[in-house]
């Protein structure tokens, strides 16, 4: 199993409220 | 992280069971100083008001990923407060990852936390004697130094 990761901020608090669940917000450098 | 800690299988489960995982390019012109990015990777616990509870900077093995996110969900429980939960997490830090980099903050966290509840100060000399025994190089032993005293 992949992670399933959200690229939208607001999209991901949206979905933590509907689910009830914590967020994991990991900052990354793509280079 | 993406080469060795969130391709493993055990990892990407926890994740995928415990958060909503959202990553952002650190270079984001909004979000990387609203949440005063430096350097990366930084990982936050946010609760699902998307409120800071607990960041780490740098990369972790996989073996440490999992307790170290454990910390992380004890301590926004902790912060609620609903120290009974944060209880719930830290001890299973202590129980199935003794030896992980964690294990120490969580045993000092797990006593606090208890010490809280039921304002037992032998909660607080319990974490000073398990971290005296089990981890005497760690740091949290000299900030539960004090505790040493209250031995009745």
């Amino acid at each position: 199993m992949s992670i399933n990761w959200i690229s939208s901020f607001d999209e991901g608090v949206q979905k933590a409220n509907e689910e009830d669940k914590l967020i994991l917000l990991d900052f990354f450098n793509p280079n | 992280m993406d080469a060795v800690a969130y391709p493993d299988a055990a990892v990407s489960d926890f994740i995928t069971r415990n958060f909503i995982p959202i990553r952002i390019q650190a270079s984001d012109a909004e979000l990387g100083p609203r949440f005063r990015i430096k350097w990366t990777p930084s990982l936050l616990i946010l609760d699902k008001q998307g409120l800071e509870h607990n960041r780490t900077l740098g990369f972790f093995y996989p073996q440490e990923l999992i307790p170290s996110l454990l910390l992380g969900i004890g301590k926004v429980f902790f912060d609620q407060p609903d120290r009974p939960k944060a209880i719930s997490y830290f001890k299973q830090i202590t129980m199935a990852y003794p030896e992980s980099f964690q294990a120490p903050e969580a045993v000092y966290l797990k006593g606090v936390s208890q010490y809280i509840e039921d304002h037992d100060v032998a909660n607080l000399f319990d974490i000073y004697e398990c971290l005296k025994s089990r981890y005497p190089d760690s740091e949290w032993l000299m900030r539960a130094d004090p505790y040493r005293l209250l031995k009745k």
